[in-house]
């Protein structure tokens, strides 16, 4: 673990135009400036825990469930039982923060059924193999790609699964405008949209890094009343999704691992 | 550079290790750096740097990643050697291999092996590991599915230079005992991803019209279960053998009338199929990317879609009734299985590491 952490390290002081991309992100997070010490700091803890990450994503396999639920604390598991109960599943939407793929191990390991949706695709040659990492971490896995894929996953909450996806990036453009941390960005409407199409309540989680483990925090899900008009109700549920993520990052900037403007835009 | 533990067992350890030794025979000077745990005992021509961190697992080994000092260690090492080149196995992986590329001002080789089911991370990771794969100067791939997985993340080329098979042993080898009848060879773990289920499947489908053959099974597994699921008579022809050593597993190979391998996906590379052909087995294959790299539909064995028992019997059917196919094939086979030797693996070895010593004289 540590050497990864200073391998990433020395790859903070290779690269200083991706050093600068992360400073310009955690400058916005923390409204000081980039060259400020604060941001700094910041910035090379970005690339530490990022380090960290890629150990995990080659240790976690390995590693026994007693000791995954020994690392993992959690708050807030209450809210994703209840909404079992109530028997129309949950979308938990989750920023790209700690390692949300220990999160879904310890889920899966609790027995939980459980559903990620995989953003990215390419090659598609190589398609059936990529899962494999989160496979066998026990998650079932539904591709972000086709045209059944919102069917699919609407089938999924019918069956009562914790349906997760990561959603602070917007790969499609066509996502809901929405202001973080002062600045407009666009944010996926998918979880939102699903939320809506299935009747699952929408919450949003998210993972920090301790020093021996993960730490989630699963948030209530977003009480929500229906206008009728489902792409005003869309854009208003992906706008208070966006509140929460920014406490989520605020909470923990370094654990936010945003390798690329997050604001495309100019900064002003 | 062999990022993974020394002492434990694994595919980029034996590739590492039957390298350095081919190499060494042709006259070079070697060095392996490796981690290993603290019991490993001491080999000609290779370093220990490090040991597996056991902290973190409680006691378990994650086999990789070695302590800090062994970043001071690598470097040391690489200082005392000099090595006209460096040879880093799984470059990203973050132990001693990205350590020592790091670490380095010389020329560097890279081989990546299965990085497959690490995609989408590796997606995600590539801005940031762009500074370390822009220090390899000449990169290798042991397969085309692990080539274009490093192939879509980066820019510039990567060559496919196989995994290599000791092809005399397995040419040369005396055929084992397997009883009267003919027999067909199931070898690998027994789990679905191998598709062991498929296996047991199809050997029920042509048991009927094939009344002597005989389904051999060498290695172990959860999904043994799998034949006690046939009929007393058929589960009466099946030969568990279970864990089988490396050095009997040439005599079996040869004794074998068909091999096959249906395996579901997730293999970087075939090389039990190369082992069979050597050994002058026809293959019936699953048609993955991993083993389409080695198997020629027709050619040198037949390719089935895999989790299919009815075409994958159908295949052992054509194999086994028509000799004119099965002599065709396993000419085939053997021609290909030549590739894979490891005196031409080596070559190509060889010559990727003049190319990455002439890259940075220019």
């Amino acid at each position: 673990m540590a050497t990864s952490e200073e391998l990433f390290l020395e790859l903070y002081r290779l690269q200083p135009r991706q050093r600068a991309v992360v400073a310009a992100n955690m400058a916005q997070v923390l409204g000081h400036p980039p060259e400020s010490e604060i941001v700094q700091l910041a910035t090379r803890e970005c690339f530490r825990l990022y380090g960290r990450y890629w150990y995990e994503t080659f240790a976690l396999r390995s590693m026994p469930a007693e000791e995954v639920r020994r690392r993992f604390t959690v708050t807030g598991m209450e809210f994703v039982d209840e909404a079992l109960v109530a028997g129309r599943g949950i979308v938990l939407a989750l920023p790209h923060m700690g390692n949300w793929d220990a999160a879904g191990h310890w889920l899966a390991l609790g027995g939980y059924p459980m559903t990620a949706v995989a953003e990215e695709l390419r090659p598609p040659g190589v398609y059936d193999l990529f899962y494999r990492h989160r496979r066998a971490l026990g998650m079932s896995i539904v591709p972000l790609a086709g045209t059944r894929v919102a069917g699919r996953l609407v089938e999924v909450l019918r069956q009562n699964h914790v349906l997760t996806l990561v959603a602070d990036r917007d790969l499609t453009a066509r996502g809901v405008e929405v202001e973080m941390f002062g600045r407009s960005r666009r944010l996926p409407a998918g979880p939102a949209r699903l939320a809506l199409g299935g009747g699952a309540p929408l919450g949003v989680a998210w993972v920090t890094t301790t020093d021996e483990g993960w730490h989630c925090v699963i948030d209530r899900p977003i009480e929500f009343e229906r206008s009728g008009d489902l792409r005003a109700d869309v854009a208003t549920l992906t706008r208070v999704m966006a509140a929460q993520f920014e406490r989520a990052i605020a909470s923990a900037p370094s654990d936010w691992h945003m390798f690329q403007p997050a604001w495309d835009d100019p900064a002003p | 550079m062999c990022p993974y533990a020394w002492d434990a067992p694994g595919g980029v350890q034996s590739h590492v290790r039957q390298l350095a030794a081919t190499l060494m025979g042709r006259g070079h000077d070697v060095l392996v750096l490796a981690p290993a745990g603290s019991s490993a005992p001491a080999e000609e021509g290779v370093r220990f740097v490090g040991r597996p961190v056991r902290v973190p697992f409680n006691g378990s080994i994650a086999p990789i990643s070695p302590d800090p000092s062994a970043r001071w260690r690598i470097r040391g090492e690489i200082d005392r050697f000099r090595p006209d080149v460096l040879h880093a196995h799984e470059p990203f992986a973050p132990s001693v291999s990205m350590a020592a590329v790091l670490a380095t001002t010389g020329p560097v080789v890279a081989t990546f092996h299965a990085f497959a089911d690490r995609s989408r991370t590796l997606a995600a990771f590539a801005p940031v590991l762009r500074p370390l794969w822009d220090r390899l100067d000449v990169r290798l791939a042991v397969s085309e599915a692990a080539a274009s997985f490093v192939a879509a993340r980066f820019r510039g080329d990567v060559r496919v230079v196989p995994n290599g098979v000791d092809v005399g042993r397995f040419a040369n080898a005396e055929p084992a005992d397997l009883g009267p009848g003919s027999h067909v060879l199931f070898a690998g773990r027994l789990e679905p991803r191998k598709g062991f289920g498929t296996a047991v499947a199809a050997f029920e489908l042509v048991s009927g019209d094939l009344p002597d053959l005989r389904l051999v099974v060498v290695g172990e597994g959860a999904e043994h279960h799998a034949v006690d699921g046939l009929a007393p008579a058929v589960r009466g022809r099946t030969d568990m053998r279970g864990f089988v050593p490396e050095a009997d597993k040439p005599g079996v190979f040869a004794a074998a009338d068909a091999f096959m391998a249906p395996a579901t996906g997730g293999e970087s590379f075939g090389i039990v199929l190369v082992e069979a052909m050597a050994a002058g087995v026809p293959v019936v294959a699953s048609d993955i990317p991993g083993y389409r790299g080695v198997v020629t539909d027709g050619g040198n064995g037949l390719l089935v879609p895999p989790e299919d028992p009815v075409a994958l019997a159908e295949a052992l059917r054509r194999l086994l009734q028509d000799p004119e196919l099965a002599s065709r094939l396993r000419e085939g086979g053997r021609a290909a299985a030549g590739r894979f030797d490891w005196s031409a693996v080596t070559d190509q070895v060889e010559a990727a590491y003049g190319d990455a010593v002439q890259r940075r004289r220019r």
